[in-house]
C-alpha cells in the first residue's frame, strides 16, 4: 500500500516536474511578452533619442564576430559617453567564436540578449528561420530609419525572409593577396596592382609560382575549405550568391559555370597540384593564418588578413606582403564579392527601441573609426580607414592610398559571395556534401552536378 | 512497531533521497521532457505557445532522413569491426602486461595516456599521424613498398576505418586497465594445477584466463559498444562527418540537427530513437551472456 502511495506521488512529482517544465517555457514567452512589454513602459518615458530624451536600462551586446574590429570596442566607448545613453548600462559580453552556438542556447534559456551579431547572411537566415533573431521592422518604422540610405549597397543585408532582421555592420570585401618572396624566387612578376588578372591567368600564375615537394613544397596559392574558394569563379560571372536559384526558385547548379568551376579547382589540386588538396585542407585543419607562414604564394581572403598582417608579433615574417585585385571572369573592371555583418534583435531583448538606438549609433560610431574593416554605415565618413593599419603593416606597396584606391573603387563590381535565397544553410550543407566527394575522388562531376541538382531541388520543394 | 517500521522506511528514503533528487532532475526528467519534444514541432524561443503537436511525424522523418541512416551504418560497422578488435587487443596486451614484461609500469602509464589526453590534441596528432603525404604511417608504407598508401582521413573508404584506429587507440588503456584488475583477481593456483597437468601457455589463455575474466569482458562489451554508438567528439574534430556523409555518427546527425538547425522537436525524436536502439543491443548482449559469461 505504502509501495503504491510512494509511486504515486513519485509520479505527482515528475508531473509537476514536467509542468514546471512547460511553464518555463511559458515564461521564456512571457520573457520576451515582458520585453515587448518593457520596451512599451520604456518607450512611455523613455521616448527616443530622435526627441533628445535619453533611455535607461540596460543593454548586452554579445558581438561575436564584430569583437575582433578594435574600432567596435571604441565605439562603444563613445556611446557610453552620450548624453542619451547616461542612465544605460551598456555590456559588451566576453565572445568568443563559440558563442555562435552557445549564445542561441543561451537566448532559449530566456538570458538577456539584446543584440547579437550575425557574421554573415547564412547566419542571419538560419537564426532567423530558428527565431534567434526577431524582425525590427516596427522598431525601424518607429525610428523613421531609412535603411537603403543609411546602408546604400549594403542595405539588402538587412533583410530575411523580407523583414528587416539586422542593422547592416562590418562589410568584408576581398582581395588577392600574394607572398612577394616566392615571386621573386620563382622569376616571376608581379599581379597588376589596378587590373584584375582572369581566372585562368591567376590558375597558371599558381602553377608557375609552386616548387619543392614533401615538407619543402611551396604551393602557388591556398584555397581553403570554404566553398567561395571554388565557387567564387561561377558567382562572380553570374552576378553573386542569388545565382544558385534558376528562376523557378530552384537549384541552378546545371549552370555550365558551376561545373567549370569546380572542375578547374579540381586541377589546380590533382593536376598542376598548385593548391593543396581538400583533404589535406580538412585533415590537417589549416586556418586561414596558414598563409602568414609563408609557403603560399597567394591567397584570396578579406580585409581582416590586414591584421594579421599588422600583427608581426604573432605572425612573424621576412617577406613582403603584396595585394593585387581579385582575379575576374573577363575584362579589366573590377569585380569583388563580400557580404556585410549585421547587429540583430533577440527574443529576450528587453528595450527594442533602445537596441535599435544603440545598434545604428554603434554601426555609426565605428564607422567613424574603423581602420581595417569597411562599416557599412554610409552617413558618415570613414577617415580612419586603412590609415593606422598602413602604417602598421609597413610594406611597400600596403600603402593608405592603394588599400583606399583598391577597396572603395566606386567601378568595382560587388557581389554577395553566400548562398542567398531558400534554406541557404540546407542549400550549403548539400552542396559540401557532393562537392567533398568530387575533390576527394570518389564521384565524377557529372554525378556531383546532378546529385546537388537532384537533392537540392528535393530539400527545396520539400516543406521541411 | 508500526511506527518504528515507518521510521526505519523514513530514514532509508531520506538516504537515498539525495541521489534520487539527482536522478530525476538530471535523468528521468530529461528523459521524459525529451520524449514530449519528440511529439512536438518545438520552437524553442517561443516556448510552448509558439510549437504544434505533430504526433509521431518527427519520427517518420528520421527514419527517411539519409543523414540518421547513413549515421546509423556507420555506427553498426563501429559496432561490428571497432569494438571486437579493441577488446581482443586489450585483453592481449592486458595479459602481457601481468606478466613479467620489462617496464610495465610504464607500459601501462603509455597506454593509458591517451585516454585521458584531451581529444582534440590527441584527434589532432593523430590526424598528422595518419596525413596522407608528410604523415609517419604513410611514410612507412611508402618505405616498404606500398605505392598507393591509404589516404586515411581524406578519403571516402577510409574516412571511417582511420576514426576507428583513433578510437581503438584511446579506448585501449582504459580497456587494458580494467581487464588488468580482472587478470589480477585470478587465483595464481589455477595456473599452477594447470602447468602440473602439462597445459600450454595458449591452452591456459583459453580454458583458464577467458572463462575467468569473461564477467569484465561482459561489461567492457556492453560499455564499449554504448561508447562506440555515441561517438561524437572523434568525428566532429577529425572529419565533421565526411568525405561526404562517409564518417556521420547517430550522435554528430543529432547535434547538428538540435545546434545548429535548432530542430529541438526532430533532434529529440532521433535521440529517443537512438536510445531504443542502444537499449536493443544491450539487451541482446544481457541475453547472449548466459551462454558465454562465467560468474
Amino acid at each position: 500500500m505504502k509501495r503504491k502511495a510512494l509511486s504515486i506521488l513519485s509520479s505527482i512529482i515528475l508531473i509537476a516536474a514536467l509542468l514546471a517544465g512547460c511553464s518555463t517555457n511559458g515564461n521564456s514567452g512571457s520573457t520576451s511578452q515582458s520585453g515587448a512589454n518593457g520596451n512599451k513602459a520604456s518607450n512611455s518615458t523613455n521616448n527616443e533619442g530622435a526627441s533628445g530624451a535619453s533611455f535607461s536600462g540596460k543593454i548586452i551586446i554579445d558581438p561575436i564576430g564584430a569583437r575582433h574590429n578594435n574600432a567596435f570596442h571604441e565605439a562603444i566607448e563613445v556611446l557610453r559617453g552620450m548624453d542619451k545613453y547616461k542612465d544605460v548600462e551598456i555590456s559588451v559580453l566576453e565572445s568568443t567564436d563559440d558563442n555562435i552556438k552557445t549564445t542561441p542556447i543561451k537566448i532559449a534559456a530566456g538570458e538577456q540578449i539584446d543584440l547579437i551579431y550575425n557574421g554573415n547572411p547564412l547566419i542571419q537566415q538560419s537564426w532567423a528561420d530558428a527565431g534567434v533573431i526577431i524582425p525590427m521592422d516596427e522598431q525601424v518604422k518607429e525610428k523613421g530609419l531609412n535603411i537603403e540610405e543609411t546602408y546604400g549597397e549594403y542595405a539588402k543585408y538587412a533583410y530575411s525572409n523580407e523583414q528587416a532582421y539586422g542593422i547592416p555592420a562590418g562589410v568584408t570585401k576581398w582581395a588577392l593577396y600574394y607572398n612577394k618572396s616566392i615571386f621573386d624566387k620563382a622569376g616571376v612578376d608581379y599581379p597588376d596592382p589596378d587590373v584584375p588578372m582572369t581566372w585562368a591567368e591567376y590558375r597558371a600564375l599558381a602553377a608557375k609560382l609552386t616548387s619543392g615537394s614533401g615538407g619543402d613544397k611551396v604551393y602557388g596559392a591556398i584555397h581553403l575549405s570554404w566553398p567561395m574558394f571554388w565557387y567564387g569563379e561561377a558567382i562572380m560571372k553570374l552576378g553573386g550568391g542569388e545565382y544558385f536559384y534558376n528562376e523557378e526558385g530552384l537549384s541552378n547548379i546545371e549552370d555550365p559555370i558551376f561545373a567549370h568551376a569546380l572542375q578547374e579547382t579540381y586541377n589546380m589540386m590533382y593536376e598542376a597540384k598548385s593548391i593543396p588538396t581538400y583533404a589535406d585542407i580538412v585533415t590537417s585543419k589549416t586556418e586561414p593564418q596558414a598563409f602568414m607562414n609563408g609557403k603560399y604564394g597567394m591567397f584570396m581572403q578579406g580585409t581582416w588578413l590586414l591584421n594579421w598582417a599588422a600583427d608581426k608579433e604573432q605572425y612573424p615574417r621576412e617577406w613582403e606582403l603584396g595585394i593585387a585585385p581579385m582575379p575576374v571572369d573577363e575584362g579589366t573592371t573590377p569585380k569583388n564579392w563580400g557580404i556585410s555583418g549585421t547587429f540583430s534583435m533577440t527574443p529576450t531583448t528587453k528595450n527594442k527601441t533602445l537596441a535599435l538606438e544603440i545598434a545604428v549609433d554603434v554601426v555609426r560610431e565605428t564607422a567613424k573609426l574603423t581602420s581595417s574593416e569597411i562599416y557599412a554605415d554610409q552617413t558618415v565618413e570613414q577617415p580612419n580607414l586603412f590609415k593606422s593599419i598602413a602604417d602598421e603593416i609597413d610594406d611597400e606597396q600596403v600603402t593608405y592610398e592603394y588599400l583606399q584606391k583598391l577597396f572603395n573603387n566606386q567601378e568595382t563590381i560587388f557581389v554577395s559571395e553566400k548562398i542567398t535565397g531558400a534554406k541557404p544553410t540546407q542549400y550549403e550543407e548539400l552542396v559540401k556534401n557532393e562537392v567533398e566527394l568530387y575533390f576527394t575522388q570518389a564521384q565524377d562531376l557529372d554525378k556531383t552536378i546532378s546529385n546537388i541538382k537532384e537533392r537540392v531541388d528535393e530539400m527545396l520543394q520539400k516543406g521541411k | 512497531m508500526q511506527i518504528h517500521r515507518f521510521k526505519e522506511h523514513f530514514a532509508g528514503y531520506m538516504f537515498i533521497l539525495p541521489s534520487l533528487i539527482g536522478f530525476t532532475a538530471f535523468m528521468l526528467y530529461p528523459i521524459i521532457y525529451s520524449i514530449f519534444l519528440s511529439l512536438m514541432d518545438w520552437n524553442m524561443y517561443q516556448g510552448f505557445g509558439g510549437s504544434t503537436f505533430v504526433g509521431l511525424d518527427n519520427y517518420l522523418e528520421v527514419f527517411k532522413n539519409e543523414y540518421f541512416m547513413g549515421g546509423l551504418i556507420n555506427n553498426i560497422k563501429l559496432l561490428v569491426f571497432a569494438v571486437p578488435i579493441l577488446l581482443m587487443l586489450a585483453l592481449t596486451l592486458a595479459h602481457l602486461l601481468n606478466s613479467q614484461v620489462f617496464g610495465k609500469g610504464a607500459l601501462r602509464t603509455v597506454y593509458f595516456l591517451p585516454y585521458i589526453t584531451t581529444i582534440t590534441a590527441t584527434a589532432i596528432v593523430f590526424a598528422a599521424l595518419f596525413h596522407e603525404e608528410l604523415g609517419p604511417v604513410n611514410g612507412f608504407l611508402r618505405s616498404i613498398g606500398i605505392e598507393n598508401a591509404p589516404r586515411w582521413l581524406g578519403s571516402v573508404e577510409w574516412s571511417l576505418p582511420t576514426i576507428s584506429i583513433f578510437w581503438v587507440w584511446r579506448n585501449l588503456g582504459y580497456c587494458i586497465l580494467i581487464f588488468l584488475a580482472g587478470l589480477q583477481a585470478i587465483s595464481p593456483s589455477y595456473y599452477e594445477a594447470a602447468e602440473i597437468d602439462g597445459a600450454s601457455g595458449i591452452q591456459k589463455f583459453f580454458r583458464i584466463t577467458m572463462p575467468l575474466v569473461s564477467p569484465i569482458t561482459f561489461f567492457l562489451a556492453v560499455t564499449m559498444a554504448i561508447f562506440s554508438f555515441s561517438m561524437f567528439a572523434e568525428v566532429k574534430v577529425m572529419t565533421e562527418g565526411g568525405p561526404g556523409t562517409s564518417s556521420y555518427t547517430i550522435v554528430y546527425h543529432i547535434y547538428k540537427e538540435a545546434f545548429e538547425r535548432y530542430d529541438m522537436g526532430y533532434a529529440s525524436a532521433a535521440s529517443i530513437i537512438f536510445f531504443i536502439i542502444i537499449l536493443a543491443i544491450t539487451t541482446i548482449q544481457w541475453l547472449g551472456q548466459k551462454k558465454w559469461v562465467n560468474y
